[in-house]
This record gives C-alpha cells, sequence and structure tokens, in this order.
C-alpha cells in the first residue's frame, strides 16, 4: 500500500498542477485576509481563519483542487494505458483506488494546512497574534479531510461519466460552485435570525454538508475538543459526527469505485 | 508426461454474439520459443489478455506453471513479464523513472536490473526525455525492458517488433533467441509476420478467427509443407513399396491411405507414374507442390493475404 | 492531555515496530519458499524486492548467486556435452580396430585361410593389435593430462642438445618414408626448464602426424633465440592445413578428414598442445594448402618467468 501511494505521488512528478495549486494555498489567502481584516471581522484570527476556511477557500477550492487532483490521477492511466502494466504486477484496482484517493485527502488536507499558515503569517505580520495556533490547524487539517470526503460523490460522477479531462473539470468547478452556493444561502439564513446560535435547525439549509462544517469550526477551533460540552447549543457541532459522515462518503463511494473500475476493459 | 508452461483448456471469449476466441487449446512447453501466427483480428492480443488476467475469459480455463490463473495471480504474475499492445507508460515521467515505479511496485532482482534492463534494449539510463517525447521504437523498446526486467521465467510479447527499424528487429530477434536458448526461458509471442515467426519461433500456433487451427513445432511444418510431389493413388501402402522397390527411393511421407508427398524431388514424374500404374494403382492426382510456408498459410487461412 | 499524546504516540510506535516486523517476517519467509524452489530444479526463479525494502540487499546476493550457479551449470553441461562427443568418437576409435581384429583371428580360427595367408593375417593382426595398444595408450595420457594428474618435472636443460638426441631416433623412419630432413640448430646452448619427457613426446606427436597426414617429401626443423624466448620451428611442404580446420586442429577431436578414415585417434595434437602449455609453453599451427604446413614451439627461456606474446618472433610462411 505504501508503495501504492509512493508511486502516485511519484507520477505527480514535473506535473504544473501540483506547483499551481501549491502556489494557490501560499498566495491567494493573503490578500482574502487582508480584505476581510479591514472591515467585517473582529480582526482575530480565530476568526479570519474561520471565514478563509469554512466559507472562501473551503466550500469552493477544496473540491474543486480535490476533484482535479483525482481527474488528474484516474485520467492518466486511462489515456496512457498504463493499467494493463499495472494489473500484471499484479495491483488490483482497488489498490489503486485506494492510492489515489490518499493523494487527493492528502493534496486537500495540505491546501487547507498551507492557507491557514498564509492566514497566520498575514495576520501575525499585521499585528495579530495567531492563537489559538494549533488548534485551528488541526482544524485546518479536519477541514481538508472533511472537504475531500465532501468531494468524493463528485468523483465517483466523473469516473462513471467517463468524459474527457476538460469536461470533467468543469463538473468539479460546478460542484466547488454549488458548494459555496449552499454555504451562502446559509449564511443568510443565519443572517435573517437572531443571532448564529438560535437559529432553528429545521432548515434543510442548515444540515447541508458546508454548512455542517460551518458549525463545528468555530466549536473545535475554539477550545480545541473534540467533544463540546453538555451545555453548548445544539447548534455546534461534535467532530464526532462529522468524521463518522466522512468515513460512510469514504467508504460508500470509495466501494463503488471500485465496483465501476471492475468493469473496465483494460 | 511434459508439463506445458501455459496451457488453456477451451477458452471461449465472446463480445456480444461475436466469439473472439474459440475453445482454444494452447500448450507451450518450457524452454521453447512459441510463435502465435494469426492475421489482424485473428484473436491473438484477445488471447494473450485472457493469459494474463486482463480479461475474463466466458468460458475454459488458463493454467500457468501448472497452476489455474483465477486465484493464483500473487504467485504467478511476477513470473511473467508481457508486453500487450501499444507501450504504456507515464508521459510526464523519462524511461528510467517508468521503470522505478515497476521496481518499485514488482521489485526487482538486482540493484542494478533497471540500467541492465535498458542496456538490453539499448535506451539511455541517465537521459532527460520524458515518455511523451519518445519515438514509436524507443517506446517499443520501453516495453520490452519493463518486460525483462524483473528477470521472468515467462515472456508473453504481442507483437514486439511492432515499430522498430530492422536493426532493432534483427537485434530483439537474437535477444529473444539468447534468452531462451542461454537462459532457458519460454517465450511465447504473437506476430502477423510469417518471416519473423520462421526466424524465431520453435513451435508454431495458428490462429484463425479465433480458432487455433494448427499447433505444431515449425521443423514439422517446414517438412511438412516444403516443396514435393504430391501423389494421390488408390492405396498408398502399396504406392510406398513401389516407390522404395522400383524407384528406390525412401525419401517420402505418407499423409494417409490416399495421398503420399514425395520429397525426392529428382524423380521424373512420368517415371513415378509409369511406376504407379505398371504396379496396378490407380493414379488420381500426380503434381509438383511448389508450397511455401507462405502459400500453406494461406491456404489455411483462406485469406488472400497476410494483413 | 500531555499524558494521552504521549501515550498514544508510544502505542504508534510499537505498533509500527511490531509492524515492520511482521512484514520483515514475512519477505524472509518468502524468500526461504522461493529458494526451495530453486533447489527443488527450477533454477529460473528470481527474488523480486523493490529497491528500499529492508530485505532488498538479501534478495539482491542470493539472486547473484543463483545466477552465478547457473552459469556454472550451463558451462558445466557444455563441457558434459562436449565429454560425451568425446567418448562416443573414441569408442568408435576402438571398437572399429579391435572389430577389424577379431575379424581377422576369427577368419584364421576357422581356417578360411591356411598356410602363408593365415600367416600373413596373423601378422597384420598383431600390427592392429599393437596400434590398439597405441591408441590406448595415447587416451590414458591424454586424459591423466587433462585431469592433471601427470606431473611435469622440468628440468633446467639444453633444448638443442635435447632436440638433437629425439631427432637421431627418427632419422631411419624419415629415410624409409623418403622424406628429406634439414635439421637447423645452432652450436650455442639453449637453456630452457623442461621436462625432457614431455618435450619428446610432443616431438613424437608431431613428427608422426607429418609422417601420417602430410604427404611431404621434405621437413625442416629449426631452432632460434630471442631474447625471451626459444622457438623451435618443424615445417614441411606437404598438403597444408585449410584455413577453416587451422583454428580446431588442436581440439580433442578434430580430424580434417571427415570420415574418420585414417589412424590415429585425434588426440596426439591437443597432447602436444597440453604438454606445452603444461610447461610454460605455446604452440601453434601455420599452413597454406597445397605448399605445407610448420608447427611453431615456443618456450620460455630458462630465467624468463612467463612467456609473452612474441611479435618479434619472425613467423616466416612456408
Amino acid at each position: 500500500m505504501l508503495s501504492l501511494i509512493w508511486c502516485e505521488l511519484y507520477k505527480l512528478k514535473r506535473t504544473p498542477f501540483v506547483v499551481l495549486v501549491a502556489l494557490a494555498a501560499c498566495l491567494f489567502p493573503i490578500p482574502a485576509t487582508l480584505v476581510s481584516m479591514r472591515g467585517g471581522t473582529d480582526g482575530s484570527f480565530l476568526s479570519l481563519s474561520f471565514l478563509l476556511l469554512t466559507i472562501l477557500a473551503g466550500p469552493l477550492l477544496l473540491p474543486v483542487v480535490g476533484g482535479c487532483l483525482a481527474v488528474l490521477l484516474f485520467h492518466r492511466e486511462r489515456d496512457w494505458e498504463t493499467l494493463k502494466n499495472l494489473y500484471t504486477v499484479p495491483v488490483r484496482w482497488s489498490g489503486l483506488v485506494a492510492a489515489k484517493l490518499f493523494v487527493v485527502y492528502l493534496g486537500c488536507v495540505l491546501f487547507s494546512m498551507v492557507s491557514l499558515l498564509a492566514v497566520a503569517a498575514t495576520s501575525s505580520l499585521t499585528g495579530t497574534p495567531a492563537t489559538p495556533f494549533f488548534s485551528c490547524l488541526a482544524a485546518a487539517a479536519l477541514v481538508g479531510f472533511f472537504y475531500a470526503s465532501a468531494t468524493l460523490p463528485m468523483i465517483l460522477l466523473v469516473l462513471w461519466l467517463d468524459r474527457g479531462t476538460l469536461l470533467s473539470v468543469l463538473l468539479c468547478v460546478l460542484y466547488g460552485v454549488a458548494q459555496s452556493i449552499q454555504v451562502f444561502g446559509g449564511l443568510y439564513y443565519i443572517a435573517g435570525t437572531a443571532s448564529a446560535e438560535a437559529a432553528p435547525l429545521d432548515s434543510p439549509l442548515m444540515w447541508s454538508f458546508p454548512i455542517l462544517v460551518f458549525r463545528w469550526y468555530t466549536g473545535f477551533a475554539a477550545s480545541g475538543q473534540m467533544v463540546l460540552g453538555p451545555d453548548t447549543a445544539p447548534f455546534y457541532l461534535d467532530t464526532v459526527p462529522l468524521l463518522a459522515l466522512s468515513l460512510l462518503l469514504m467508504l460508500v463511494c470509495g466501494g463503488l469505485m471500485v465496483l465501476l473500475g471492475r468493469r473496465q476493459e483494460v | 508426461m511434459t508439463t506445458y508452461l501455459i496451457e488453456t483448456k477451451d477458452l471461449t471469449k465472446q463480445y456480444g454474439d461475436q466469439t473472439s476466441v474459440n475453445r482454444l487449446n494452447l500448450h507451450l512447453r518450457p524452454g521453447r520459443i512459441y510463435g502465435l501466427l494469426g492475421r489482424n483480428g485473428a484473436g491473438k492480443t484477445t488471447t494473450m489478455k485472457m493469459l494474463l488476467g486482463l480479461t475474463r475469459p466466458t468460458a475454459g480455463e488458463v493454467l500457468l506453471f501448472g497452476m489455474p490463473l483465477r486465484g493464483n495471480e500473487r504467485k504467478i504474475l511476477p513470473r511473467i513479464g508481457s508486453l500487450i499492445e501499444s507501450p504504456g507508460f507515464y508521459p510526464n515521467l523519462t524511461g528510467t523513472e517508468n521503470l522505478r515505479i515497476f521496481a518499485r511496485l514488482r521489485g526487482i532482482p538486482s540493484a542494478d536490473a533497471i540500467r541492465e534492463a535498458l542496456a538490453l534494449v539499448g535506451l539511455p539510463y541517465r537521459d532527460k526525455k520524458v515518455f511523451s517525447q519518445y519515438s514509436l521504437g524507443m517506446k517499443q523498446r520501453l516495453a520490452i525492458a519493463l518486460a525483462v526486467m524483473h528477470d521472468p521465467e515467462l515472456l508473453i510479447l504481442d507483437e514486439p517488433i511492432n515499430g522498430l527499424d530492422p536493426i532493432g528487429i534483427a537485434e530483439i530477434r537474437s535477444f529473444l533467441r539468447k534468452l531462451c536458448d542461454e537462459k532457458g526461458k519460454t517465450i511465447l509471442l504473437s506476430s502477423h509476420i510469417l518471416s519473423e515467426i520462421s526466424l524465431l519461433a520453435d513451435d508454431v500456433g495458428i490462429l484463425h478467427q479465433g480458432v487455433l487451427l494448427e499447433e505444431e513445432s515449425l521443423a514439422e511444418l517446414e517438412a511438412r509443407n516444403g516443396r514435393s510431389i504430391h501423389l494421390s493413388v488408390s492405396d498408398s501402402a502399396q504406392a510406398a513399396r513401389l516407390l522404395e522397390t522400383e524407384l528406390h527411393t525412401t525419401a517420402f511421407r505418407v499423409e494417409d491411405d490416399h495421398s503420399l508427398r514425395i520429397l525426392d524431388l529428382g524423380l521424373p514424374i512420368p517415371a513415378i507414374a509409369r511406376t504407379m500404374l505398371a504396379g496396378g494403382l490407380d493414379l488420381q492426382d500426380l503434381h509438383l507442390c511448389e508450397d511455401t510456408l507462405e502459400d500453406y498459410f494461406k491456404r489455411v487461412t483462406g485469406g488472400e493475404g497476410i494483413a | 492531555m500531555g499524558w494521552v499524546l504521549f501515550a498514544l504516540a508510544g502505542a504508534g510506535c510499537l505498533l509500527a515496530a511490531f509492524w515492520l516486523m511482521f512484514r520483515v517476517r514475512r519477505q524472509l519467509g518468502e524468500m526461504v519458499e522461493l529458494l526451495e524452489e530453486i533447489r527443488a530444479g527450477n533454477h529460473n526463479r528470481r527474488l523480486l524486492a523493490p529497491p528500499g525494502r529492508m530485505t532488498a540487499p538479501l534478495a539482491y546476493a542470493i539472486n547473484r548467486l543463483v545466477r552465478d550457479y547457473e552459469e556454472e551449470r550451463l558451462r558445466f553441461r557444455q563441457t558434459e556435452e562436449a565429454d560425451r562427443q568425446l567418448m562416443t568418437g573414441l569408442s568408435h576409435d576402438i571398437r572399429t580396430p579391435l572389430t577389424t581384429l577379431i575379424g581377422y583371428l576369427d577368419a584364421v580360427h576357422r581356417r578360411v585361410v591356411t598356410g602363408p595367408e593365415r600367416e600373413r593375417y596373423l601378422e597384420i593382426a598383431r600390427q592392429k593389435a599393437h596400434r590398439l595398444k597405441g591408441t590406448t595408450d595415447e587416451l590414458f595420457s591424454w586424459f591423466k593430462l587433462y585431469a592433471g594428474e601427470e606431473p611435469l618435472q622440468p628440468v633446467r636443460l639444453d633444448l638443442g642438445e635435447l632436440t638433437r638426441g629425439i631427432l637421431v631416433d627418427w632419422v631411419p623412419l624419415l629415410e624409409e618414408g623418403k622424406i628429406a630432413y634439414e635439421v637447423e640448430i645452432p652450436e650455442q646452448p639453449f637453456w630452457v626448464k623442461l621436462d625432457p619427457e614431455g618435450y619428446r613426446r610432443i616431438l613424437n606427436n608431431l613428427l608422426q602426424n607429418l609422417l601420417d597426414h602430410s604427404g611431404a617429401t621434405r621437413v625442416t626443423l629449426s631452432l632460434e633465440t630471442s631474447a625471451e624466448a626459444v622457438t623451435v620451428r618443424l615445417a614441411d611442404n606437404g598438403v597444408g592445413i585449410a584455413p577453416e580446420d587451422l583454428a580446431h586442429i588442436f581440439d580433442r577431436l578434430y580430424k580434417c578428414d571427415p570420415a574418420r578414415t585414417s589412424v590415429g585417434s585425434g588426440l596426439g595434437l591437443a597432447i602436444a598442445r597440453q604438454l606445452a602449455e603444461g610447461m610454460g609453453g605455446q604452440i601453434t599451427a601455420e599452413s597454406r594448402p597445397g605448399q605445407g604446413t610448420a608447427f611453431v614451439l615456443g618456450f620460455p627461456r630458462y630465467g624468463a618467468e612467463t612467456f609473452q606474446e612474441k611479435p618479434k618472433v619472425a613467423v616466416r610462411t612456408v
């Protein structure tokens, strides 16, 4: 398994996409942070990271990054007929899927962690101390993890449709936009109520994935606790349900991807 | 009791209502080169894919090294090196890097295996060229390097000389021959070019429209289909006796109860005719046959030519 | 909180260690299985290991060992094949004269011939028996040389003196064969370190070969010396040897006459080479078909340690 993961990473050598994404992760948060510090938030590191990850970077960029990475990895095998060589090693399709998804997860986690570091750098350079740092970093990693799981259905769709690279990338972008729309919709809804904590939870908008992350972030990042105390408002979520959801997505989508791959002609 | 390295039992592959491979019974003896000869679309590649487990057969069984393939892939496949259809490598990596991936996944028998494999096929070890920039010949060489890198006992090669220039073809030919003679490896290769098979193979299997028409050693095929005089009479046994006693020749083969092939081309045809008739036999056919192996192949596959 | 992390890290390390050990144990198990298969006879199996693995150097070393062993066996098989051919050839060489010998003796025994004819048969039989003994002796001596069982005892001697002594015995035979001979041995001493018996046999073999096969009318034996070597040259004006045969005449079985009808086992020249090389020298042959053959023996001068290739030795074609 480790060899498979090593191979997947090695296959990304000399791929401009990786470099671009790395750059984006470093550079994009900087202006975003500066702008949001100008107005809107209370300027604390916590709020900045929250804003960036759950509203800006998370829903829009992470699915695109994760989706494009997955498209890149899966289509390379298809376009260059390497599967027949891999199958005679022998390597199983399930192993390949697992390794590629691992790289997707890794990409998303790294992307969000690097973004957070960029935010931390910007905020400390402009005078705001970057606290609580470690819990925010852990939160960023988990955000990457969660959104990678959220992207899995998208990747499954791309594999199922089996179309060209351009179309697949477009689908990923659309998915990212869709996630963003969900976040903004949820935000409007919350803004319409008295306070976030009192927002009624019966609306389906409160249960869309990005909003779930939104509801989880402040609780975790502020306290660094996986399970929140008994007297917190029901608005806030524990980490465990989200982890469970992610795991479920992983298993279901991963399993379906494996089944899908079995029928392909080598 | 020969143990066959590859053996198939009624191997069949159907795509919808089209049968691509029909009840194939292949036998590959160890330490020999087996040439699978057939026109394009005869089912050679499909057969090889089934041998490697890349395609699931519709019916029948594949036995490799005496074991069924299904369920034993982990044990069997590392002992086989293969080249199927066009070379499949990663475009953004150099040849060495591509081989390194497979070295990591499958393992190599020595620390310099990659370097040695590349040297064997004549590709540079330290090269900046990535695979997408390779010429067709280089791509094919890299594919051969991948097939031999882990020093396998069995090689399954689908049209290995495809895309190579004449010098490359000769190099690969002598390289394959050496692998078989000196290292005792077994090779199954396919081609639609008869001349290549006749230069390289010890055993030949003729595949036509999914059916294995013939499976014979090359020596036997050549002996059977060289230039000869065909004789059709009412009684082969008497004809044989007459050939020996009257015409004093033993250079002939009895094909069946009514036909013989005389290999001694020095015998004048009128003399043969007279002898047969004088011996009381009915003479049905007597002609000089100048079939080459190629003519035989054309005849057997019922085609107008090698595609 | 710190405790928990610490404990987790510790547990993680322990798990990793166990997992690694388990993996290595499994790999070693696979190696042992493979080695058993190789031992059972399939020498084409190879242990495969990715370059980074801990057990990789072991796997590679084992593969090298198996490969070397396989090459050794290949060489052995080739030698075995050659030896088999030798045995087959030699069995003919003994069986045929023995059969003819028996033929003659049976004829005498059945009184097919009588009187002077009978005497003649007996004489022929006797000669054949002697010749057969000679062949058998030669065969044995070659085998002993080949197996290194016949040690040569080199002593310091004057090659010129020794050669003259050997030639003296050959003069009557040469005269009987109507071969004119010319001996060019300068008076100076030619100091070498040789086994005299070995040298005698080389010369005897060469001269016998000449008598039997060359059809020459004239033979020249000359000795010359250079700074490091002493060269003996035996040239004749006989039928010569074809260029394609020239490379093989010192091989064990090679006889230029493919029908093998002539006498001799083909070992004479092979024995000569074995002896020459055993004494630190070398033997070569030059020939032009129709014009003659020259055999050139070279030995290091006493004092020179090894014999090196001599471009200085004049190679004159006959």
